[in-house]
């Protein structure tokens, strides 16, 4: 066995010590919202220039498996994930940590991110050239399918509250047609703004659309962010019998997330949302996935992870990156002066092996590096006090949003589409499926479009949707998930009417009655406008960029006209007594304080707003009324916290700051 | 204040494709209008409007298939979904057998593929690709502009370099300060007929 011999290449001292540095960098730099995989592997391309092949090629490798991983501690710990690939870890992972199981939550993401990226890893090694083949069987129409099977994750997330759902869904869809259309090369509701013409940012609409409502929620009440737990640590003994226990569930998600890696373009978010909604889907109790049950962890967690062994399958044998990180790793191996390709796997076998096992062992790695880690996250997020936590967090999202391209008006976008999410939140839509509109809208179009060119232009269109061996196992699976709520809610019905068969009038429990909700239906109205406003912009466009945007403008309009339909059937509610929700004002302060930031930045300068801000937030989030002494503790803390980020962000990630009057 | 290099556009089918020359790609479209599909990165590119010229200059109906990136467009001509690409000479280095290159449009052979015609061999005027170059702020002085172009043509002109780019795939060009405005208001031009043809100006 040649491919044995090549692990020891990979065992020498210094490729261990770059895997455990990468993977120690890259769990750091997911955990924090905005720092991306992508990003991580770029900023540390150049340094891998001076190493031999395999040694770089691990170094990088490392850190982006290590990232990917990184991305579940936020999500489980403030909802917001660090990674899009982590977008599927907050259903279950918050929930859980809310109740005071995060040391948990945070244990089996380790053991499932470790699982997943195992099996991803050794499909790399053994199966590569084969499963290099399902990138190029997959056609337009299975990438739009695929899209389709994502957005039907939406049903079993919106149970009971569907329509608003869906309505969540198409405000997505119509985010990410924002800029210069991939197909038509339309310029597309930019309201002819320059910044808008690379899109809406994903990643900043995540912090925003995620992050800025639990900040806001953290402010209005002296409640603890997360219930402190029962008996602290991470329980990892609970937590790896627990994984065990679900091995098939580990295994499931671990195949999914390889296999979506394969395929160029899908990437870590939707192999989450794919395996999620399976294991959701194969559950014994469905309903109890979004309120905190482990297994969705577990499933978007080993999913991940086993990415990354998958997405490099196409990157090495075809020379197609999988994923973005990919795409940096190639350019960093033509840099070597290694030709990526066909032949790799034969002419600098020696390279590609030892490469393959540095990242199978970065992938163990994860397990104790991850665990320390998470300690000392879980342990920071559950002791620091409130007065400091709120503040951290919403720096935190605005050097995200800002980091991924040095622009502020990510930033700003961020806070803004934060604060719409809070409020559309608080009135039943969920921002869950306004991101995976999001997420999925290029793909879904571009999969339809293409498929549609090449249908027609073949004079073949219905089969091309309908009768590939492929694209019907996508739509049967994303008819289950489809359907399966339903049938489920259908068959709980039944059993509760076959376990009361008599039932004497009056003793029947009222089902909690649905009630007349105008909030609601003004929302339609105004959603209602939008899809007017969105078929006007859509008909000066050409052909192929106009039939997406015209579709999802329709389906808005339905869904909106549906729900108004459906809350006008309902009763009329007793009129409530208004009363001023108690932490009202400080979620008002506190969303002004950040939009203040963000606008004022440019204009004044990194720091000088971000202490001022600081400082503000540090009193909106005060409920203890501290002594002054521990007042400037504090302040140093945060003084200290601001000027280290703004001096790792200006001199070792090198970003260019905003500078303004001052600094 | 340099262009330094292009790489041209080209037309891949796969290996075991039955077009053997871009001839018998041609043939075909003439035959069937439309059925031809091209695989290309990006509407409104480069790729899209050597597409569109090449319509223009062999007088055939073809579909071009705009894909997010030169990867997945490869991915789609590898897997048999379109017909063939029109994508940049590089990936015919990336790829090795797994495609075929029909017609190249740079000026004359690329060292990197000696078998591989140009269109203008072929009597179709399409030279032209994704062009690279620097670019300084509208601020910087005309010393610093002169400088920057001179930096950048001595990079291009080592031999160990033009080795490597060339067995790339790139066509290297020595277009510097002083010939940029000639060679803009080519492009202008180009451009415009072009933009015209694939309906950005009506």
């Amino acid at each position: 066995m040649d491919i044995l011999g090549y692990l020891l290449d990979a065992m020498t001292p210094f490729n261990l010590m770059l895997a455990l540095v990468g993977v120690i960098l890259g769990t750091i730099i997911g955990a924090l919202p905005g720092l991306s995989a992508t990003m991580a592997v770029a900023v540390l391309v150049p340094f891998t220039f001076t190493m031999d092949p395999a040694g770089g090629l691990i170094a990088l490798g490392a850190i982006y498996t290590g990232a990917i991983y990184g991305g579940a501690y936020a999500a489980i710990l403030v909802n917001t994930p660090g990674t899009p690939s982590a977008i599927a870890t907050t259903f279950d992972g918050f929930p859980m940590a809310k109740r005071g199981d995060g040391g948990l939550a945070i244990s089996l993401a380790t053991l499932a991110s470790v699982a997943g990226g195992i099996v991803g890893a050794l499909a790399l090694l053994m199966l590569a050239p084969p499963l290099a083949r399902v990138a190029l069987a997959f056609s337009p129409t299975e990438y739009f399918w695929l899209a389709m099977f994502g957005l039907t994750l939406i049903a079993a997330l919106s149970v009971g509250n569907t329509v608003k759902g869906l309505i969540g869904a198409c405000i997505g869809l119509f985010l990410s047609m924002v800029g210069v259309a991939v197909v038509g090369g339309d310029v597309r509701y930019t309201m002819d703004m320059q910044r808008f013409l690379a899109g809406v940012d994903l990643t900043s609409a995540i912090i925003g659309l995620y992050c800025v409502p639990v900040i806001l929620d953290l402010v209005a009440s002296p409640d603890p962010h997360l219930s402190p737990s029962a008996t602290g640590g991470l329980r990892v003994m609970e937590g790896a019998r627990h994984a065990l226990s679900r091995w098939g569930n580990l295994l499931r998600s671990s195949v999914i997330g390889t296999v979506i890696g394969i395929l160029p373009g899908a990437g870590g978010s939707i192999a989450g949302l794919v395996s999620y909604s399976e294991a959701r889907r194969t559950a014994k109790r469905p309903e109890t996935f979004g309120k905190g049950n482990p297994d969705g962890v577990i499933a978007t967690e080993a999913a991940n992870n086993a990415t990354v062994g998958g997405g490099f399958i196409p990157t090495l044998v075809l020379g197609i990156p999988g994923t973005p990180p990919d795409a940096i790793i190639m350019g960093a191996l033509l840099v070597q002066g290694i030709k990526i390709g066909p032949t790799l796997f034969t002419t600098d076998g020696n390279v590609v092996y030892t490469f393959i096992w540095g990242l199978l062992i970065a992938t163990l790695l994860m397990l104790p590096v991850g665990l320390l880690i998470g300690r000392y996250a879980y342990g920071f997020i559950i002791k620091v006090p409130k007065t400091l936590l709120a503040p951290t967090v919403a720096l935190l999202t605005i050097i995200g949003a800002f980091a991924i391209h040095s622009n502020v008006e990510d930033a700003q976008l961020m806070v803004g589409l934060g604060v719409i999410a809070w409020v559309l939140n608080r009135y039943g839509f969920q921002p869950s499926p306004i991101v995976l509109g999001l997420v999925l809208g290029s793909i879904a179009e571009q999969g339809f479009v293409q498929t549609y060119l090449i249908g027609n232009a073949t004079g073949r269109l219905p089969e091309m949707f309908f009768s590939r061996p492929i694209s019907i196992g996508i739509i049967i699976a994303a008819l289950v998930t489809l359907l399966f709520p339903i049938w489920a809610d259908w068959k709980a019905k039944r059993r509760a009417q076959m376990a009361e068969p008599v039932a004497d009038e009056g003793t029947t429990i009222a089902p909690e009655i649905k009630t007349r909700d105008l909030p609601s239906i003004g929302f339609a109205v105004a959603f209602i406008a939008l899809s007017a406003v969105i078929w006007t912009g859509a008909s000066g466009m050409s052909m192929l960029g106009s039939v997406f945007p015209k579709t999802i403008g329709a389906a808005l309009a339905v869904f909106s006209g549906l729900l108004i339909i459906q809350h006008l059937r309902r009763p009329a509610a007793a009129p409530k007594p208004r009363q001023r929700d108690a932490g009202a004002n400080r979620r008002i302060s506190l969303g002004a304080v950040m939009l203040a930031w963000v606008f004022v930045m440019p204009l004044v300068g990194f720091l000088v707003t971000s202490l001022a801000a600081f400082a503000a937030i540090m009193g909106i989030a005060d409920y203890d009324r501290p002594p002054l002494r521990r007042w400037l503790i504090w302040g140093l803390t945060g003084l200290l916290i601001c000027s280290g980020f703004w001096w790792l962000m200006a001199n070792v990630l090198l970003l260019r700051m905003p500078a303004g009057l001052l600094f | 204040m340099h262009y330094f290099h292009y790489t041209p556009n080209a037309i891949f089918v796969t290996k075991d494709s039955e077009y053997q020359t871009l001839g018998d790609l041609l043939d075909y479209a003439k035959a069937n209008p439309g059925m031809v599909t091209f695989a290309g990165s990006g509407s409104n590119s480069a790729n899209n409007l050597a597409a569109v010229q090449l319509n223009a200059a062999a007088d055939v109906i073809t579909t071009y298939v705009p894909f997010s990136g030169t990867g997945p467009s490869i991915t789609a001509i590898l897997g048999g979904q379109t017909t063939a690409g029109f994508n940049y000479a590089t990936s015919g280095v990336a790829q090795g057998d797994a495609l075929r290159m029909l017609a190249v449009a740079a000026e004359e052979r690329m060292p990197a593929f000696p078998d591989v015609p140009t269109f203008k061999e072929l009597g179709f005027d399409i030279v032209g690709g994704a062009y690279r170059g620097v670019a300084v702020p509208a601020s910087a002085s005309e010393e610093t502009r002169q400088a920057v172009s001179d930096i950048v043509a001595k990079i291009n002109a080592q031999p160990g370099f033009i080795e490597k780019m060339e067995s790339g795939g790139f066509v290297l060009t020595d277009i510097g300060y002083d010939k940029m405005d000639a060679f803009v208001a080519e492009r202008v031009e180009e451009y415009t007929a072009g933009a015209k043809a694939l309906g950005i100006i009506k």
